[in-house]
């Protein structure tokens, strides 16, 4: 009997432990626009964030669990300037990562003038730091 | 991980061998080789945070920390300019190669971490 209850105790820690650690894990997923769409040229991508705090103020400081930025690459770059990306484009410039990602402190991000034709746009969960947390989510669309 | 290992190293090298050449030419009397300085960039640091250098000399900017790392020139507010030093992410490992052709004070920054890293360089003839 007191071998069943410790077992029983010792699942149930793991059980609790398991939860946590899947509760504090973030993640990220593109809302809009669905898989596939067809769009504009002009088109406003936005994201779902889980367990994951966008933190403006703190950008470029050291890392916080769970705490971070976002970084659109849109196919692999060739899209995030300024002329594309427009404000977060100018910041990619400053930063000097033009040409590899656009960087946001918000959950959407608009790309303008991208031509015709099929896409591929992937957001990375960044820390303060700008090292990658390793989540990120993708969405291929096509502009008509 | 090896490699970064070898492009330090490299980096490291060049400077021993250019700084050997820059002893023997100052000693016969002739104008002295240029020699690199390296100025390391950790995570959160330049060092050494101020050096001189002579115009034409290069600076070797080598990432040793474990995360990317950037430099841009700045103004004297420490707004970012980019003009004399080019940003461009840094994986560690990886070095940029600065070389100065006019006199004068620039500070400079690491753009992904502004407000930990800084340093200057002084431009002297």
């Amino acid at each position: 009997m007191k071998k069943l209850c410790l077992g029983l105790a010792v699942t149930a820690a793991l059980a609790t432990s398991a939860v946590a650690l899947a509760a504090v894990t973030p993640s990220v997923k593109f809302v809009t626009p669905k898989p596939g769409a067809s769009t504009h040229s002009k088109t406003t991508f936005t994201v779902k964030l889980t367990n994951f705090k966008l933190d403006a103020k703190d950008v470029g400081k050291t890392k916080k669990a769970n705490t971070g930025h976002l970084h659109f690459s849109m196919d692999n770059g060739k899209y995030d300037y300024p002329k594309y990306s427009g404000a977060n484009g100018k910041l990619a410039v400053m930063l000097g990562i033009a040409g590899k990602y656009s960087p946001s402190v918000l959950p959407t991000i608009t790309y303008r003038a991208l031509p015709k034709g099929t896409h591929h746009l992937v957001v990375f969960l960044a820390n303060n730091d700008h090292s990658a947390i390793g989540p990120k989510a993708s969405i291929t669309f096509t502009v008509r | 991980m090896r490699l970064r290992a070898l492009t330090v190293a490299a980096a490291f090298a060049v400077t021993l061998g250019s700084a050997s050449a820059g002893g023997a030419s100052g000693s016969d009397g002739g104008t002295p080789a240029r020699r690199p300085v390296i100025v390391r960039m950790g995570d959160f640091f330049f060092r050494p945070k101020v050096v001189t250098v002579h115009v034409g000399e290069e600076v070797r900017f080598v990432n040793t920390g474990k995360i990317q790392h950037t430099v841009a020139d700045t103004d004297a507010h420490g707004h970012i300019r980019s003009r004399l030093i080019r940003p461009r992410p840094l994986e560690p490992g990886q070095l940029q190669v600065v070389r100065f052709t006019k006199p004068g004070r620039i500070s400079y920054l690491c753009t992904f971490h502004p407000t930990l890293m800084r340093g200057r360089i002084d431009v002297v003839r």
